[in-house]
């Protein structure tokens, strides 16, 4: 073993001297020396020990010297690549000229899209909303068409955590397009403190719902109740 | 309503009303024609055309009491009644 390790720890030397000062011959052998005696750990090999020097990635058999190798150019000074870095960061610079242009753009069109979604959507009905031809004004001129009866049932629905008592006066009622109707609701308060409430309303058929115009109810407000 | 969370399905948005909401009648003021109004609706088989008379003084009353603001009945959908009106006066 001894035998083998020799030729081995001479060049190792050689390398690792190189990267250490110049002058250290001596300390560096001795420094290299005491892990390459056999009774150390025989399962790294001399590489391991070597890496642990930290020089052992950069020595390699041919060892580089500065003469071998060709001399750097710096790069700026080539004429024919400076051009051509002026033409690419003008491209770069108009390219993200482009790119800010586009996000603009998007981010001015998710706010223009809220209108213009609400327009297209009343020109062609999509999804049962408000169709244009709801104005007030058009119930004076409206004529009953006498011979669609349409049956609307009543309902009443009260949540959970309001303690009113709050019923249809009618159940059904039974009318024809082009005329209005009235229709009676009983809210009552059965507890001894004033409850305020609000109520809506919805109509079921929701394509049906569009058809129906609601002139004036007790919803969309609040409204108290004494007991 | 649209609570349920169905992706997809048409939802209903309430519009709300052309004219506002009327405040309740608290105090019962207009109960009498109220009870007219049902009255007639029970007796026609909850048919409303044949009690507009009825829903038209109930309005009426409503607007006397300051519980719903003047408006003239033609645009609340009672021209054939107010011209039928006037001409049976004649």
């Amino acid at each position: 073993m001894g035998g083998l390790w020799h030729p081995g720890w001479r060049r190792v030397a050689f390398c690792g001297w190189r990267w250490i000062h110049p002058g250290s011959l001596a300390r560096a052998a001795e420094r290299v020396e005491p892990f390459l005696r056999p009774e150390w750990s025989g399962t790294g090999g001399a590489e391991r020990r070597l890496w642990w020097l930290g020089t052992w990635k950069r020595c390699s058999l041919r060892a580089r010297h500065p003469v071998l190798q060709p001399p750097r150019r710096p790069e700026n000074s080539n004429p024919l690549t400076r051009a051509q870095q002026e033409e690419r960061r003008r491209r770069n610079k108009t390219t993200l000229t482009y790119v800010a242009a586009v996000a603009v753009g998007m981010l001015g069109a998710s706010y223009a899209a809220v209108p213009l979604y609400r327009l297209y959507c009343q020109t062609t009905g999509l999804g049962g909303s408000a169709v244009a031809g709801h104005a007030s004004d058009q119930i004076e001129n409206m004529v009953p068409v006498k011979d669609r009866i349409i049956k609307i049932n009543f309902d009443a629905d009260v949540h959970a955590n309001l303690q009113w008592n709050f019923r249809p006066q009618q159940t059904e009622i039974y009318v024809v397009p082009g005329d209005t109707a009235l229709a009676f609701y009983r809210a009552k308060n059965p507890t001894d403190k004033p409850i305020i409430g609000i109520s809506t309303y919805n109509v079921v058929l929701f394509e049906a719902g569009q058809y129906f115009n609601k002139i004036q109810c007790l919803c969309f407000e609040e409204q108290r109740l004494n007991p | 309503m649209s609570t349920a969370m169905n992706f997809g399905t048409k939802s209903f948005q309430p519009r709300p009303p052309d004219k506002g909401s009327f405040p309740l009648d608290h105090l019962g003021e207009c109960k009498s024609f109220k009870e007219k109004f049902m009255k007639c609706l029970h007796n026609n088989n909850f048919e409303n055309a044949l009690c507009r008379n009825e829903s038209k003084e109930y309005l009426e009353c409503r607007m006397e009491r300051k519980l719903m603001l003047q408006e003239p009945l033609e645009k609340l959908g009672f021209g054939d009644l107010i011209g039928g009106k006037s001409e049976a006066k004649k």
